[in-house]
């Protein structure tokens, strides 16, 4: 009786250990491919691409030179044209760092953030000491903007998949309209299902 | 008088704001500006927001072996669905072989493969 006890606990236990979910964490370096899809690898490769070169080139270099101050970016938008929902703020966000870290670059604020400062701005106008009160119309203009798209090709037939993604970051002049900068990351996949 | 006040009046404040804004424009700038100024002010407040964000403007790739199994689950939520309406329709028909009121339901049981020869 006992034996029978023992083995139908240690089944169970063998089964109930081969139902429960395993989870590990790795490191966000490690490439790990599971279903052929965009993923923190290739967002990881894109960030690594931009941001070594983005601070290279030249555009820095002069506008240092022309106008005597480090130049101030701001970030617009990133229009995914692929066939993938990618949201591409994973790595904007490592350039915008790069930007910060090496101070070499000025950033500000723009979209959603910008207004909620503005707002908060605007109730310190009423509720903040004269002291500690924000002034409105002190705020950094932005010399260069930041767009990006995505774009996708997919060869498909079958079991096999051929994946391309070229994503293409760019700096462009606001007061002039001139492009400074353009990065571009390719990414190639084969995908056998 | 007071028309003459007026009209001189309107007439300074033109040439004052003309002035203003031909000082106001920098080497080799255009002197219409303003129209594309004022037109860019109207939409700069909902264009803006969506800076820092990314535009979602994606397409449905041709894959096969996707298309595959896409078809494969329409199928099954397709037989499932038949089914559940097959079985819906057999209980929830209360006209069905002469409504509540027949003697359908208390009929003489019959044993058999063959017992439902009045269906």
């Amino acid at each position: 009786m006992k034996k029978v006890l023992l083995y139908s606990s240690l089944g169970a236990a063998l089964l109930l250990s081969a139902c429960a979910r395993n989870v590990t964490r790795i490191d966000p370096e490690e490439q790990v491919d599971i279903s052929g899809r965009w993923n923190n690898t290739d967002s990881r490769l894109v960030a690594e691409e931009m941001t070594q070169t983005v601070l290279r080139e030249n555009w820095l270099e002069k506008h240092v030179r022309e106008k005597g101050e480090k130049p101030v970016v701001i970030v617009g938008f990133v229009t995914n044209k692929s066939h993938e929902h990618i949201d591409a703020e994973t790595f904007v966000k490592d350039v915008e760092q790069s930007f910060i870290q090496t101070q070499k670059v000025r950033l500000v604020q723009g979209g959603k953030k910008r207004e909620e400062l503005r707002a908060e701005k605007a109730d310190m106008q009423t509720n903040a000491s004269a002291s500690s009160m924000k002034k409105f119309g002190l705020e950094q203009g932005a010399d260069y903007i930041l767009q990006g798209s995505i774009n996708s090709i997919v060869d498909a037939h079958k079991r096999k998949k051929v994946v391309y993604y070229q994503v293409n970051l760019e700096l462009t002049n606001i007061e002039t309209n001139e492009v400074v900068w353009i990065g571009d990351k390719k990414i190639a996949k084969y995908v056998k299902n | 008088m007071k028309q003459y006040l007026l009209v001189l009046t309107t007439l300074a404040a033109t040439l004052m704001f003309s002035e203003t804004s031909a000082q106001e424009l920098a080497p080799n700038q255009n002197p219409n500006f303003a129209v594309s100024r004022d037109k860019y002010m109207q939409m700069a407040d909902s264009v803006n927001q969506l800076h820092s964000t990314t535009v979602q403007q994606t397409y449905k790739a041709y894959d096969w072996y996707q298309n595959k199994i896409d078809r494969r689950n329409e199928r099954i939520q397709f037989r499932r669905e038949l089914k559940m309406e097959r079985a819906r329709s057999r209980y929830y028909r209360p006209y069905h072989r002469g409504g509540y009121y027949n003697n359908y339901y208390y009929r003489p049981y019959r044993s058999g493969w063959n017992s439902f020869w009045w269906f």
